[in-house]
C-alpha cells in the first residue's frame, strides 16, 4: 500500500467505522452469524484475506456490494462526519455467510454430480459412438438439414476413454443417482425448514436485478445493483438449478422405468423426449457450472473461502473506496 | 494507528486465520476421504464383470422395482402407422443359420412330459441341422469364432464371445427330458398382435409392430411341473410358477432369465411376425422373445430351448456387467 492510500485511507475511515450497510454490533459468543467486529483495523494489513487484499469485492458472489448504493454513501457520510472524533480507525468484519449444512451439500453434490455426468456419458456413448453399423439419431445442434455439431465428436470419446464402458456407466449412474437425488432433497428441505429459501428464491424485483447484474458484469453498464447475500441473478441461477435437478430426477425416472411409469413418460413427452431432456439439462448443468466458477474466480478469494470455511470479511471501508476506485 | 487497534486487528485476523485452517483441514481430509471411497468402489471384487457395490446397488434397485411395480403396468401401444417399416438390427450373437424344417423348440421343465405326443427323453440331442433329411454337413456357425458385428459385443469390455453350453436343469447323463415343439405347436395357440417401444440399452428405441402368441398362453397349453400338482385353478396356476423362465438360443450362445411374472405378462410375446410378415433371420425367425418389461438384451431372437426353473437361469449379459433385471 503507498503512502497515498494511506492517507486516503485514514480519510475515509472517519466515516466507516459504523456506517457499514451491515452496521457492525458486538455480539460477543453470539452463535454462527454474529458479526465480529474490530475498530481500527487497516484491511490491507489482513494476510488472510489474501489476494483480493484491500480491492473492493468484484460484483457477483459477494455480499459486499451494498455500498454501491449512492444514497446509503449519502447518509453515511454525513453519519461518518458527525462521529469524526469518536472513530478514528477501519473496521472489518467477519461474517458468517454460509451454514456448515449448506457447505456440506454443496461440496457432495460437486463429485456427485461430476460422477453422474461422467457415468451419463458412458451410457450415452453407446448410442452416439460412430463404430457402429446403424446410423445413430444422436443430440446434435442443427439448423434445419445443416448439422453445426454433434454431441460427441470421436475425439472428445477417445480423449476421455470414455468408449465401451457401458455397463461400467450403468451400474455407476443406478449407485450414486441415490446420493445425488437424497443430497439434492435434504438441501431443498434444509433451505425449508431453515428459512434459507428467503435468500435463494427469486424475488419480484429479481428479474430486473438479474438484467442489471448481467450488463455489469459483461462490462455494458457500471450501476451494480445493491448486494445482498445473494442479488438477482444468483437467486435465479440457484433456484433454477434446483428446478434443474428436480428435472433430471423426473426425466431420470422416466427413462428408467418407462414401461412402469408410462404415465409419467407421457407426461414428458413420451420416452425419447425424456431422454432428450434429460441430456440437454447435463448440458445445461455444464453451462452453470462454468459460470458459477468464472463468477466465483471474480468475487475473489474472500467469497470462496466463505463457501469452505463459513466467513467472510466484510471491509469496512468500502465506501470510500468506490468513490476512489484504485 | 495505535497499538490498541493494532492489537484488536490481530486478534480478528488471528480468529479468521483459525477458522480457515480448521475449515480448509476439513476440506482437505473430506475431499482425501471422497477420492478414497471412490477408489475403494472400484476395487472391490467382481461379481458377474462389475464391481460388487454396483452389483449390489443394481439387485437392491431390482429388488425395489420388482415388489413396487409387480410387473403391473400395460406398456403403451401404438398405431400400426407409427411402427417403422425397418427394425433396426442391433447384434447377431447365438444365431445359426438353421433351416427352417430343422429347428425345433426344446421345452424343459413341463409337467409330465411323457404325456405329450412330442416327448423326447433327451431334447439336448436335437442337433439343429445334423439330423435334417439332408446329408447335409451342421451349419452351426456360432460353433466355430463368432463373427463380430457392430459394438454390441465389444461393449462388454470387448471380450471375445465364448462358447457356452445351453443349461442344462437335469442330470446330463439321463439326458434332459422334455418335448420338442414345432411352429405349427406354437401357432396353434391364441395369435396376438402389438406395437410397443422396443427399448436397447444403449439408448435407441423404436415402435414395433409384433405378431405372435403370448408366453403366458404358451405356459398354459404346457404346464410347469408344479403348476400341475398344486391343483390349484389356472390362473392361480400361472402366478404360482415358475419363478423364472429361461431361454437359449440353438447354438447355446446366447441365453437370457426372465422372472415368472415378466413371462405371466399379457405383452410379453412368443413373436414370429414383424410387421405382419415372417421374422427374418437377423430378427430371430423363426421365434423369438418380445417384452416391453425389458431391454432389448433380454428379448432373445430363434429361441432354441425354454426352461421352466426356480432357480435363476443363466444371462448372457448379466456375465458381461449388466443388470440382471434390466426391467423397464
Amino acid at each position: 500500500m503507498n503512502e497515498r492510500d494511506q492517507i486516503e485511507r485514514d480519510d475515509e475511515s472517519t466515516s466507516a467505522a459504523e456506517s457499514g450497510p451491515k452496521p457492525a454490533i458486538d455480539q460477543p459468543a453470539e452463535p454462527p452469524g454474529s458479526l465480529l467486529k474490530v475498530e481500527g483495523t487497516e484491511l490491507s494489513s489482513d494476510a488472510s484475506t489474501g489476494s483480493t487484499n484491500s480491492a473492493p469485492e468484484p460484483a457477483i458472489f459477494s455480499a459486499s456490494h451494498g455500498a454501491d448504493d449512492p444514497g446509503g454513501v449519502q447518509a453515511n457520510n454525513v453519519r461518518g462526519e458527525s462521529r469524526k472524533e469518536a472513530t478514528m480507525g477501519m473496521t472489518i468484519t467477519t461474517e458468517y455467510k454460509h451454514s456448515l449444512a449448506i457447505r456440506w451439500m454443496h461440496w457432495i453434490n460437486f463429485p456427485l454430480l461430476a460422477v453422474m455426468i461422467y457415468s451419463g456419458l458412458l451410457i450415452y456413448w453407446a448410442d452416439s459412438q460412430h463404430e457402429g453399423l446403424n446410423a445413430h439419431r444422436v443430440y446434435r445442434v442443427r439448423f434445419g438439414s445443416w448439422t453445426l455439431f454433434r454431441l460427441f465428436p470421436s475425439w472428445f470419446y477417445n480423449n476421455l476413454h470414455l468408449k465401451f464402458q457401458l455397463a461400467k456407466g450403468l451400474g455407476y449412474h443406478f449407485f450414486f443417482m441415490w446420493f445425488f437425488a437424497l443430497n439434492g432433497m435434504a438441501y431443498v428441505l434444509y433451505t425449508i425448514f431453515s428459512g434459507e429459501w428467503r435468500e435463494l428464491l427469486p424475488k419480484q424485483n429479481s428479474f430486473g436485478e438479474a438484467i442489471a447484474v448481467t450488463l455489469h458484469d459483461l462490462g455494458f453498464s457500471k450501476r451494480h445493483p445493491p448486494q445482498g447475500k445473494f442479488n438477482g441473478a444468483q437467486r435465479i441461477a440457484y433456484t433454477g438449478v434446483i428446478l434443474m435437478g428436480a428435472g433430471s430426477l423426473l426425466t431420470g425416472l422416466a427413462i428408467y422405468k418407462p414401461t412402469q411409469l408410462h404415465v409419467m413418460a407421457a407426461l414428458l413427452g413420451g420416452y425419447e423426449m425424456a431422454r432428450w431432456l434429460h441430456f440437454w439439462l447435463t448440458i445445461a448443468y455444464v453451462g452453470f457450472f462454468l459460470i458459477h466458477v468464472a463468477q466465483v474466480i471474480r468475487a475473489g478469494w474472500n467469497n470462496f473461502r466463505a463457501m469452505i470455511v463459513g466467513y467472510q470479511i466484510l471491509p469496512g471501508e468500502r465506501v470510500k473506496h468506490d468513490q476512489h476506485p484504485l | 494507528m495505535n497499538k490498541t487497534l493494532s492489537r484488536i486487528e490481530h486478534e480478528t485476523v488471528a480468529e479468521l486465520q483459525r477458522r480457515s485452517r480448521r475449515g480448509f483441514l476439513s476440506a482437505a481430509i473430506a475431499a482425501a476421504a471422497g477420492a478414497g471411497i471412490w477408489k475403494w468402489l472400484n476395487i472391490r471384487p467382481e461379481v458377474e464383470g462389475l464391481s460388487s457395490p454396483f452389483r449390489r446397488a443394481m439387485e437392491f434397485n431390482a429388488g425395489i422395482a420388482r415388489r413396487l411395480f409387480r410387473e403391473r403396468a400395460l406398456a403403451p401401444e401404438f398405431e400400426q402407422s407409427r411402427a417403422v417399416r425397418s427394425f433396426r438390427r442391433n447384434g447377431d450373437i447365438g444365431l445359426s443359420e438353421i433351416r427352417p424344417e430343422d429347428w425345433r423348440l426344446q421345452l424343459v421343465g413341463v409337467s409330465n412330459p411323457a404325456s405329450y405326443a412330442q416327448y423326447c427323453r433327451d431334447v439336448s440331442s436335437w442337433t439343429y441341422g445334423m439330423n435334417a433329411s439332408s446329408g447335409a454337413a451342421p451349419n452351426l456357425r456360432g460353433t466355430v469364432a463368432p463373427k463380430k458385428l457392430g459394438m454390441h459385443e465389444e461393449d462388454a469390455k470387448g471380450a471375445a464371445v465364448n462358447m457356452k453350453a445351453m443349461e442344462m436343469p437335469e442330470d446330463m447323463s439321463a439326458g434332459v427330458p422334455g418335448l420338442l415343439l414345432t411352429m405349427a405347436d406354437v401357432r396353434k395357440l391364441p395369435h396376438v398382435e402389438m406395437v410397443t417401444e422396443f427399448k436397447c440399452i444403449e439408448g435407441w428405441s423404436e415402435i414395433v409392430y409384433w405378431g405372435g402368441v403370448r408366453l403366458r398362453d404358451f405356459l398354459v397349453a404346457f404346464p410347469p411341473q408344479r403348476a400341475r400338482d398344486s391343483q390349484s385353478a389356472s390362473t392361480e396356476r400361472a402366478t404360482a410358477f415358475p419363478k423364472y423362465v429361461g431361454l437359449d438360443t440353438p447354438d447355446g450362445q446366447y441365453y437370457v432369465g426372465i422372472e415368472g411374472e415378466v413371462a405371466l405378462h399379457p405383452q410379453t410375446l412368443l413373436a414370429y411376425e414383424l410387421n405382419g410378415q415372417p421374422l427374418t433371420p437377423d430378427h430371430g425367425a423363426p421365434l423369438r422373445l418380445v417384452t416391453p418389461l425389458k431391454y432389448g438384451i433380454k428379448q432373445l431372437k430363434q429361441i432354441g430351448r425354454v426352461t421352466y426353473t426356480d432357480t435363476q437361469p443363466h444371462d448372457y449379459w448379466h456375465e458381461q456387467g449388466y443388470d440382471y433385471y434390466a426391467g423397464l
